[in-house]
């Protein structure tokens, strides 16, 4: 039997009156990378916040290892997060090691360092945050994630402002850490490129759900079409062919 | 400059500025990190109405004071949290309340003024030893809680939703840091007044945000900036005769003038 690490039945967000997101179903299975894609404005960032209990449900439920998310209490440290992009004030004078101290407070100066050899940006510790560079940042943001060692990582387009060979590096990290760390991996993308190249599952949505199953079973040129509302195609690259 | 130092109210002064020196900058490096200065302004308006609503009922002044301000804290946290209005439009809806509820009450309170006038400016070199005590007492208790507070305030900062998804309750960090201000600013205003309540909480964390670059390196240089500036100035105050607080506040601004200019990289 699956180990389903996230359950989400039949859920509906209401954000100013409007319903933003409509009747969605999704089951996460432990160790899998599940992408959510669906055009701007599609709710895929408000399904991300609904799973985190950052916003209220108008109807349906949510669990996470079992619990609903409003109860999660103490289980909340098994989740990590790495948002769209930290919008704070870049002149605060914070180093990379407050930041993360700041989140895992009892983490020796050697786990930080690993951390930051593991995502690339070890030399980093002592920079202001608001120094860095945006994928840099990102980076270290994901080094926090790893410190607390959660079993799930939510990603809300992690590499949105990063250049191309950022982005792919970026993305190579988090597969190599889920691989590593055992970790369920959800992240929220517009990019196809990305959700084909390391995703399991693949849900598509435009308020409702479209689709759901393994990219090359999901995506077709008509759901793509569905999902975009245009002519748009997967070719497989030379490259990438076996 | 010595021989002042033989009076008992000057060593008083000295002690409670130099430790409100200290603590104010303490809680201000996370009103200037989270742009609270705008609140710490509507507390002390709510002064206002805490007095006026003291003489009316007839209450003493002090704890009626602080339990309007605590309300009025209390009625921001809960309107920030069931509407999407920004912020500053929140603090300033209320600022405007409780500056006209205590001109309207104060007015209906006709020669009402002398405990109006002490808030309001506040008199430094008027303490008496049990106002030194209670400055020990809300001093050192504002320090542990900071330091209690320390990592939730930080990742509050940072970013709200990242470290609500990671479990710390976002609204009760707020709660207990606004309450927390509410108190220091309301008990400070007696003593010290509205301007150098507000003066200590942003310009020492100002001028240390801007020679730092890290946020203990801030903390540690806005504590030192309040509490030297706190002893220059009264010192300036008596060579120059001139009003203490007001001395105080001159002093902290130069040094943040001096930061200003001689900020890296500006």
């Amino acid at each position: 039997m699956a180990d389903i690490v996230l359950d989400v039945n039949s859920v509906s967000v209401e954000l100013g009156g409007a319903r933003v997101i409509e009747d969605i179903t999704l089951q996460v299975e432990r160790g899998s990378t599940v992408a959510i894609i669906g055009p701007n404005g599609a709710g895929k960032t408000t399904l991300l916040r609904a799973v985190l209990g950052l916003v209220p449900l108008a109807s349906g439920s949510i669990t996470l290892f079992g619990v609903p998310i409003a109860q999660l209490g103490d289980l909340r440290k098994r989740v990590g997060y790495v948002p769209q992009r930290l919008e704070y004030d870049r002149y605060l004078p914070l180093t990379v090691k407050e930041m993360l101290r700041a989140y895992v407070p009892h983490a020796l100066l050697s786990r930080i360092e690993y951390a930051l050899q593991e995502v690339g940006v070890h030399r980093m510790l002592h920079h202001p945050i608001g120094k860095l560079s945006g994928g840099q940042l990102q980076r270290v943001v994901i080094a926090l994630n790893l410190l607390r060692e959660p079993e799930i990582l939510f990603l809300d387009e992690p590499a949105t402002g990063v250049d191309v060979e950022g982005e792919s590096r970026f993305y190579d990290i988090i597969e190599r850490l889920r691989e590593q760390h055992h970790l369920t991996v959800v992240l929220v993308s517009h990019d196809l490129s990305v959700v084909t190249r390391y995703a399991s599952q693949v849900l598509c949505m435009n308020r409702r759900l479209l689709c759901f199953g393994p990219p090359a079973r999901a995506l077709d040129a008509e759901m793509i079409r569905l999902v975009y509302g245009q002519d748009v195609a997967l070719y497989l690259h030379q490259e990438h062919q076996p | 400059m010595m021989e002042i130092l033989q009076y008992p109210f000057f060593q008083r002064a000295l002690i409670a500025s130099v430790l409100l020196g200290f603590s104010l900058p303490l809680i201000g490096v996370f009103v200037v990190t989270r742009r609270l200065s705008f609140f710490s302004e509507t507390i002390a308006h709510s002064a206002f109405t805490g007095l006026a609503l003291s003489a009316l009922l007839m209450t003493p002044a002090m704890p009626t004071v602080i339990a309007v301000a605590v309300l009025v804290t209390l009625a921001i946290v809960f309107t920030l949290h069931r509407t999407e209005i920004p912020t500053d439009t929140v603090i300033g809806v209320y600022l405007a309340l409780c500056a006209g509820v205590g001109i309207l009450l104060l007015g209906v309170l006709q020669g009402y003024q002398t405990g109006l006038f002490q808030f309001l400016f506040g008199d430094i070199l008027a303490l008496a030893w049990e106002d030194v005590w209670l400055v020990v007492v809300m001093c050192a208790g504002s320090v542990v809680a900071v330091l209690a507070m320390w990592n939730a305030l930080l990742r509050v900062s940072v970013h709200r939703e990242m470290a609500m998804a990671m479990g710390t309750s976002a609204v009760r960090v707020d709660l207990l840091f606004l309450v927390l201000l509410a108190v220091m600013v309301t008990l400070s205003l007696k003593l010290i007044g509205i301007v150098l309540v507000t003066a200590m909480l942003l310009l020492p964390a100002a001028a240390a945000r801007n020679l730092t670059r890290s946020f203990r390196g801030m903390t540690l240089l806005a504590c030192t900036i309040g509490g030297v500036s706190s002893v220059l100035g009264l010192y300036a105050s008596y060579w120059f005769g001139t009003a203490s607080g007001a001395a105080i506040v001159v002093t902290a601004a130069v040094v943040f003038i001096l930061s200003v200019v001689f900020r890296r990289g500006g």
